[in-house]
């Protein structure tokens, strides 16, 4: 019996997280049925000192050779080419990812409109040099 | 004249990019920028002198004389473009303090030179509001690279004495 209760009270927490907010500026929550997925691998060399190496990749997230506490970003542009709004939530994984930040926890891009998502790194102080890598995942949810 | 000014200055660097990367389905993304932003390139006191250069070496600050390759520069920053060459067009931040007279340089190449000898830089120029303009080139100031390449900061004070605080934006 208690066995049952504890099962139905995680599922009913999980049910709530996965119900979506809405518009921007509420509070996040995880929605259900995500409908796309745009991925995007990264990547840095953390150097101990020396200029950074800036790399304008065509397809990876590549932030070069940075020594730390130099701020990079890198704009994207994403474009929704579906008849509806759809809202994107950034996501990063990997050894790269505790120094990455998003200027946006959501992005809003209505029906065949764009809208831009800044990453940004900064690499601590007390990060070792070597290379880092992860990937940038935007996990995209039709607009409720 | 013999002075002495504190030059600190803010670059921040932009590459746009036209490159695109395909989602699944139909929604796409793509990289259109690479900014980066580097503060506190402090060249600390500068001697106000009108025959020299200064430059960033990996010990400290160096100076050289007009159209002669500083020895031991380091550079600003490495660029590698995408498509293997570029150009990076120059424009001025918010922070515009430089005193009348000293100006800066930023160069692919190692070597401060006269305008008519390497026209490829881009000069700013403190004006007499102790202001940062760009003198050279009137238009487009634009660096272009042939090839991945290296960006060199010089800075001339002149017989300027006061502080030096520019913000630089670059962007291609």
């Amino acid at each position: 019996m208690k066995k049952g209760i504890g099962l139905i009270l995680i599922l009913g927490i999980v049910v709530a997280g996965c119900t979506y907010g809405g518009d921007e500026g509420k509070t996040l929550k995880t929605p259900a049925n995500p409908i796309d997925k745009l991925v995007f691998k990264a990547r840095v060399e953390v150097i101990p000192f020396g200029p950074p190496h800036i790399v304008s990749s065509k397809t990876v997230l590549d932030f070069g050779k940075l020594p730390h506490n130099i701020i990079e970003r890198k704009e994207i542009l994403i474009t929704n080419n579906r008849n509806f709004a759809v809202v994107a939530i950034p996501s990063a994984n990997g050894s790269i990812s505790k120094w990455l930040s998003f200027d946006k926890e959501r992005i809003v891009i209505e029906p065949k409109g764009k809208n831009s998502s800044i990453v940004s790194i900064r690499i601590p102080e007390d990060v070792k040099p070597g290379n880092y890598s992860g990937y940038v995942v935007y996990t995209f949810f039709k607009k409720t | 004249m013999k002075g002495a000014m504190t030059a600190l200055l803010l670059i921040v660097l932009t590459i746009h990019l036209s490159s695109a990367i395909s989602a699944t389905g139909t929604i796409t993304g793509r990289i259109v920028s690479t900014s980066i932003n580097v503060q506190n390139i402090s060249f600390n006191e500068l001697e106000s002198n009108s025959a020299v250069y200064y430059y960033k070496t990996s010990g400290g600050v160096g100076s050289v004389s007009l159209n002669t390759q500083a020895s031991g520069i380091v550079p600003f920053a490495t660029i590698d473009f995408a498509l293997d060459s570029g150009s990076v067009v120059v424009s001025i931040g918010d922070n515009k303090t430089l005193p009348s007279g000293a100006k800066i340089i930023l160069d692919d190449d190692p070597v401060p030179s006269s305008t008519s000898s390497d026209p490829n830089q881009v000069q700013i120029t403190g004006n007499s509001q102790n202001q940062a303009a760009i003198t050279y080139p009137s238009q487009n100031a634009e660096i272009t690279y042939n090839d991945d390449g290296n960006l060199y900061v010089f800075i001339r004070t002149g017989t300027a004495i006061g502080d030096i605080n520019v913000d630089i934006l670059l962007s291609s």
